[in-house]
């Protein structure tokens, strides 16, 4: 056979032996195994010697989940410890913020799903988890398992949420924590996190972080005409925000509008009936506002085209005014990355601002109880189940918190006589913040993330000051809450299972509006909300007749 | 030659044996796209039933039940199916109208160049853009013609009020021409290969003798060059025809926005935002029954073109 021949030979069965390959299930392909001992990290040895033998002679079971940075796989002590333990190895399965849905989506039509399905369920798409646990996606969580621990029955005594995510009287998903606090009448704490110094060279600071409707606007109109960051006339963005904010936070969201969630579509009862938010006068009167705010330039006009973290990049790179920030646990971490890259001088030149609404009310909204839930695929057998719900119920425990948190005693924390715990990580001199040395670590690498409550003992003083005070502010200002109605949320019916609360649809004609300097944003809402209404109105009638 | 003395005649089924073992080693190369073609064209089509079946997880397609024209129902009712279809075929007909011809163009000029060197030069820098995803292009074009773009600061120390006005990303009435802009810059010169190929291909004697009957260059390009690739010409027209319901979903997601859907949502981003978008409710059998809606007009236009084709005497693809 000649040389020509034989080449061609192997090249053809190369390529055909691929695509077979790549046709198949398998398992591996682009997973990460954080617990695969061929690139574990060789991890103290003396301290390996002196940990107790196993707890257990119990099987390995790999246990595989969805993950945010799979890539930061953590081969670190505190997986050998939870192998150790619990006989639990983890394999993760990748999503970004950009991809999830469209994974959890996928992956579940073709049932092929990790152990762990984590997804973010709100309550205005539980017709479609509610579909899928119907047509056998998942396996049940008995309640008779989850009873055998304790910190896990204490979840579900507590939370509201759980009674909702029953389907035909079993639970199919477990609701993440939204830390919820009681100071701010269980709401979700979004604000401004805006330039304080910024604020203070142009002269428009105000000491408390309050500012009135147009106080604000001025503001962000000042800082962009006199560029104190020196970042070069029109580089200084006014507001900007996370994609799924996008432009309904600017104005909508902190306004009286009613909202749910991230969402501000969600219907509520006026003179008894069912109403969807879009028709109303004051849902109209911000959208103009919006587009004024926006054809101003106050909002940052390419923020339209962002599609991922560029809001942030912009906020932390020092070319934006203020971003908007859903929860308050991220002062610390904004601030330091800030503080290393030169951005910012001290800590408190960044900082939360409240912004009142036109009315002169701050608003604050409630969500669910929980943010994120994780199903067990139907796959997942008992002794699986259950090997899992030990683990969590361990991490649910005050030693496994500390361990989510900081890892082991001795090492990591230590508790003193009156029971506080000490963190014996190092701290960066330049920062003042811990140096944590599980820094190759997943978000959720133990569990979906924030299944398990987080506790804060690296807060520095800084985030704790900003964090107490925000809230102290807050109550001094009487704010409002815009509350969740979790019947409505989770009400199932025909044609509000196909269309939702058409939340999308508003967010998509908003934006259409605002981008238009020729516009009548008024008259085109109107517009659009009537062609809107045939679809919108069976919904409606099925509220009104179902949930009355 | 035994491949041309084969097929001057029947063969028998003991010739056809000789036939592929003496022709073995093209026989396995064919398996390649074969098995490319049955696994990724051929068995998806079992999943087409799922158009008239309400799909079920736990039933699988097989299983789930059938539901007739409901879904084909469906679009008779969604606003935004009209708009994503309109769409599709407008901005396909601007990449047929104003992008076919580009690469016809730019290959008929390459060939001009008389500088070997900047010839191909010409070519690399021309072909290059195709080798970027339409991702990195999206990057590249939000930092260049978005508001805070490298364009809008320059036509600024222009024009300052027409810099006010700048809204190329986010503006319906320049998405389209955007859009089909870009494309060109992007696949023009990729396109450029194929009718390069075919003008190589052209008897340089008929240059020689049209030099002598006098013919100036332009005279040439237009009697020779480009009867000599209208072959090819017509075949890839044809070709483009038949994917007019294709009018580039790569491209139009990463660069469009909200605001520009009205003019620039086709089908096959339609059918992902009502698959996969947030706050829906998934459906695997609407978005199947818009993709057969969509093939079946594909079938209809290609068979109608390629027709078309030979009745004006062309060669055509079927």
């Amino acid at each position: 056979m000649s040389t020509k021949r034989l080449l061609s030979l192997l090249v053809a069965m190369i390529l055909l032996l691929g695509i077979i390959a790549g046709c198949g299930t398998s398992k591996e392909p682009d997973k990460t195994d954080p617990a695969d001992p061929g690139d574990k990290e060789v991890v103290d040895k003396d301290k390996e010697d002196e940990e107790e033998p196993s707890t257990s002679d119990r099987e390995i079971i790999t246990v595989s989940m969805n993950v945010m940075d799979a890539e930061k796989n953590g081969n670190n002590p505190k997986m050998d410890y939870v192998k150790e333990k619990f006989g639990l190895e983890f394999e993760y399965w990748p999503v970004n913020w950009g991809d999830w849905n469209e994974k959890i989506n996928n992956w579940i039509s073709v049932n092929d799903t990790p152990d762990l399905i984590w997804w973010d369920l709100k309550g205005a798409q539980s017709n479609q988890y509610k579909t899928w646990a119907k047509q056998g996606a998942f396996t049940p969580i008995p309640y008779d398992m989850i009873a055998k621990y304790p910190n896990l029955q204490d979840r579900v005594d507590n939370m509201e949420s759980f009674k909702h995510l029953e389907v035909d009287g079993e639970l199919y998903a477990w609701p993440s924590s939204r830390r919820y606090d009681p100071m701010v009448k269980n709401t979700y704490t979004s604000v401004w996190l805006y330039r304080r110094d910024w604020a203070k060279e142009v002269g428009l600071y105000n000491e408390d972080d309050v500012y009135e409707w147009e106080e604000w606007k001025t503001l962000i109109k000042t800082v962009i005409e006199k560029d104190p960051g020196g970042n070069g006339a029109g580089n200084t963005a006014g507001l900007v925000m996370p994609p799924w904010a996008f432009p309904h936070a600017s104005v909508l969201f902190i306004g009286s509008v009613p909202a749910e969630g991230n969402e501000t579509c969600a219907y509520i009862k006026v003179d008894d009936e069912w109403v969807w938010p879009p028709t109303l006068d004051s849902y109209k009167e911000e959208v103009v506002e919006t587009w004024k705010m926006y054809q101003d330039g106050l909002i940052w006009k390419d923020n339209m085209g962002f599609s991922g973290g560029e809001d942030e990049e912009l906020f932390k790179g020092g070319r934006a005014f203020a971003r908007y920030q859903g929860g308050v646990g991220v002062f610390n971490d904004f601030s330091k990355e800030m503080l290393e890259n030169g951005v910012i001088e001290k800590d408190t030149d960044m900082g939360p601002a409240i912004v009142k609404d036109r009315n002169g009310d701050v608003w604050l909204t409630q969500t669910e109880d929980y943010w994120t839930v994780t199903a067990f695929s139907n796959k997942v057998d008992e002794e699986k189940m259950d090997r899992i719900l030990e683990f969590w119920d361990f991490l649910n425990s005050e030693e496994g918190l500390l361990f989510n948190e900081l890892g082991f005693e001795g090492q990591d924390y230590e508790i003193d006589a009156n029971g506080e715990v000490k963190v014996l990580w190092e701290i960066d001199p330049e920062t003042d913040r811990y140096v944590s040395p599980y820094a190759d670590y997943a978000f959720g690498a133990l569990t979906p993330a924030t299944l398990v409550p987080e506790i804060n003992h690296t807060a520095m003083e800084y985030g704790i000051n900003e964090f107490v005070g925000l809230y102290e502010k807050l109550n001094e200002l009487n704010f409002k809450v815009k509350p969740v109605n979790y019947d409505m949320a989770f009400f199932s019916a025909p044609e509000k299972d196909k269309y939702g609360n058409f939340g999308m649809d508003a967010k998509t004609k908003l934006s259409e509006i605002i981008a238009n300097p020729n516009a009548d944003p008024a008259a085109e809402w109107e517009a659009w909300v009537e062609s809107m209404m045939p679809r919108v109105q069976p919904v409606l009638d099925e509220l009104n007749e179902g949930l009355k | 030659m035994a491949t041309n003395r084969s097929l001057s005649r029947p063969l028998g089924k003991t010739n056809l044996k000789k036939e592929i073992w003496r022709n073995r080693y093209f026989y396995l190369m064919l398996l390649l796209p074969m098995a490319f073609f049955i696994i990724f064209k051929y068995l998806p089509l079992y999943g087409l039933q799922l158009a008239f079946k309400e799909y079920m997880l736990n039933k699988g397609i097989t299983g789930s039940p059938w539901i007739g024209f409901d879904h084909f129902k469906r679009m008779t009712v969604e606003p935004e199916f009209f708009v994503a279809f309109k769409n599709t075929i407008i901005i396909s007909l601007y990449r047929i109208i104003f992008g076919f011809p580009v690469p016809i163009i730019l290959a008929l000029m390459i060939n001009e160049v008389y500088f070997n060197r900047f010839r191909r030069f010409t070519q690399t820098i021309l072909t290059f853009p195709h080798f970027l995803s339409w991702v990195i292009v999206s990057g590249l074009v939000l930092n260049m013609f978005g508001d805070s773009g490298v364009i809008k600061k320059v036509i600024a120390l222009i024009s300052p009020e027409m810099a006010t006005n700048w809204n190329m990303l986010y503006s319906k009435s320049s998405f389209r021409s955007f859009l089909i802009l870009t494309d060109i810059w992007k696949e023009a010169g990729w396109g450029t290969i194929i009718y390069l190929a075919a003008i190589a291909g052209i008897d340089p004697s008929y240059y020689e003798a049209a030099t002598v009957d006098g013919c100036n260059r332009l005279q040439q390009i237009w009697h020779i060059t480009i009867p000599g690739i209208m072959g090819i010409i017509v075949i890839q027209l044809l070709l483009r025809v038949g994917w007019v319901m294709e009018a580039g979903f790569d491209q139009i997601f990463n660069l469009y926005t909200p605001p520009v859907y009205p003019v620039a949502d086709i089908l096959d981003t339609y059918v992902y935002r009502i698959t996969f978008g947030r706050g829906v409710s998934m459906d695997m059998g609407f978005p199947t029954a818009v993709g057969l809606f969509k093939n079946v007009i594909n079938f209809v236009l290609i068979m109608t073109a390629n027709s078309i084709a030979r009745r004006a005497g062309h060669d055509g693809i079927i």
